[in-house]
């Protein structure tokens, strides 16, 4: 994600031999998701006295609009959600109104209309119609965003698995699911500004997984190449005795412990990404197509740990997943495949030949 | 050299400074390390021990065979641009309830979009006909490629990928037109 810069501390530590960088960066994402996404992303909620919001602008959003911004704090911390919830609740409102309390529905400036003909009545922080409350309850931010938080806690118990968007659109029927990760990113500044602590919310605004931790480019060598995740290797390529089933088959990639839970994956090249999602086994994967005939594989994710998405470009390096441990896998590790002109090789062969030792 | 030759050229100078995608050349500092971009290894693939066909692969359950390496030609251009308009087409229908505008789109989509576009309302959508012929605007990798669709309603931006050189395009996106919403 182009958006994703590191905090300023892993910009400086990047100068640093390949050895002592994989030590510093498993310190750094415990450290972070244990400091900053354990207590807060994951615990109790933030909040700011609405009356006591001072007169500012953050991220674009002026004194009005952060006024709002705390009333849904407020409301997120009324209902006990955590403050990616909250975030989630503002990047909405963003979304919808643009964090304005607007008083007129999409009928009267447009001739909006809904599909059996009645005027669209969407009113509100949230734009919500008539079937969400009353006109006032509507109008009143504190009260219109209870109504969204309760639609979303309802509508999207699996939340934290997926990312910020999807579970706005789930909870308000976008025209785009995608509509509203452009407002993630002011949304993860706008609270941070007004509770005045770092939420250890990633505010990479492409980022699907958009969750806790920041995140750490990988290394990459004069050829231009990365490795994929950090060693050790767990498991080689080559025929191997199933750990489930105890048949034989083949192992076509290479696992690498790649930082274990939620260590970072790198782009072992720059690419396209041309595939997202999960196979018929369950394999959270992420294909990459680097050109010349080349493509890799990175497998084994959750949904959550995939950070890119199908057309999105990237880099040598750069971390596109968090290691996972979905479908065929007994625990958290990074299948790595390269299929070179249509074949799949042995990754640790090729990635040889360009001069990085994977583990 | 292809696009992504070049991107990967400005990132080897940039990488150790960065995290962030450049995304034009003028960016590009003085390189500290070679002026040939990337280097591909010139191996011959079957002496990487490729799987012998027919041996099944113990993460994917499926029987491993070579795959058909995609390229662009004027069949892989139209098929893409037909299977752009062709979901366009099954997406701008506001007029069907869910049940029915899913049971046509749905096996036009990937597996991720699958998931995301399950809790759509039709009704929402503004688009009701392609007006004119789909046209590629980002062909940088030969298994995907993003089409824009005119339609009553603006231009939509699809991306579409396709697993190998012979596997059907599916799509990943709808980009609305910009200002819908």
């Amino acid at each position: 994600m182009a958006d994703d810069k590191p905090k300023g501390g892993i910009l400086v530590i990047a100068a640093v031999p390949l050895i002592v960088i994989g030590m510093v960066f498993s310190i750094i994402l415990v450290g972070s998701s244990s400091a900053a996404c354990g207590t807060l992303a994951g615990g109790s909620g933030v909040s700011i006295d609405p009356s006591k919001v001072p007169d500012t602008t953050i991220a674009g959003y002026d004194h009005e609009q952060l006024v709002n911004a705390a009333n849904v704090m407020q409301a997120g911390k009324d209902l006990g959600l955590n403050v990616r919830d909250q975030t989630i609740g503002i990047m909405t409102a963003m979304g919808e109104s643009s964090l304005r309390n607007i008083d007129y529905g999409d009928w009267e400036t447009g001739g909006v209309t809904n599909p059996d003909g009645s005027a669209t009545t969407s009113i509100g922080l949230f734009q919500q119609q008539d079937g969400w409350g009353t006109r006032e309850e509507r109008l009143n931010p504190h009260s219109a965003s209870m109504k969204f938080f309760q639609a979303m806690t309802a509508k999207v118990p699996e939340r934290e698995n997926l990312e910020p968007t999807i579970v706005a659109h789930r909870t308000q029927v976008n025209a785009d699911p995608y509509h509203y990760t452009q407002f993630w990113e002011p949304a993860v500044q706008v609270i941070e500004g007004l509770a005045g602590v770092d939420t250890g919310l990633n505010p990479g605004s492409g980022a699907p997984g958009a969750g806790c931790d920041s995140l750490v480019p990988g290394q990459i060598n004069p050829n231009g190449w990365a490795a994929p995740g950090a060693g050790p290797i767990t498991d080689p390529y080559g025929m191997r005795q199933h750990p489930i089933t105890g048949e034989y088959k083949m192992h076509t990639g290479t696992d690498l412990a790649a930082g274990g839970c939620d260590g970072p994956i790198w782009a072992a090249q720059a690419g396209v990404v041309s595939s997202r999602g999960f196979d018929s086994a369950g394999n959270g994967t992420i294909t990459v197509d680097h050109g010349g005939g080349v493509q890799t594989k990175y497998l084994h994710m959750y949904d959550s740990g995939m950070l890119v998405n199908v057309g999105d470009k990237v880099t040598a390096g750069q971390q596109i997943a968090k290691t996972g441990s979905s479908g065929q896998s007994t625990g958290c590790h990074l299948h790595f495949m390269v299929i070179s002109n249509g074949e799949t090789v042995d990754p640790a062969a090729y990635m040889a030949e360009v001069g990085i030792t994977l583990g | 050299m292809r696009k992504i030759g070049t991107a990967a050229l400005v990132i080897v100078a940039l990488a150790t400074l960065s995290a962030c995608t450049p995304n034009s050349a003028d960016e590009a500092t003085p390189t500290p390390v070679s002026t040939s971009g990337p280097i591909f290894p010139s191996v011959d693939p079957s002496t990487l021990n490729p799987p012998s066909p027919g041996v099944v692969d113990a993460d994917t359950g499926e029987t491993y065979a070579p795959q058909s390496v995609a390229e662009w030609d004027d069949e892989s251009r139209a098929g893409v641009i037909a299977a752009a308009e062709t979901a366009m087409t099954a997406y701008a229908r506001p007029d069907l309830p869910f049940d029915q505008w899913w049971a046509a789109v749905q096996p036009l989509l990937d597996q991720k979009a699958s998931q995301d576009y399950a809790y759509m309302d039709p009704a929402r959508i503004v688009a009701t006909q392609i007006t004119g012929e789909g046209v590629i605007v980002d062909d940088t990798s030969a298994y995907v490629a993003t089409v824009e669709v005119p339609t009553n309603a603006g231009t939509y931006s699809l991306i579409l990928s396709r697993a190998d050189g012979k596997a059907p395009w599916l799509v990943s996106r709808f980009t609305l037109p910009e200002g819908v919403n």
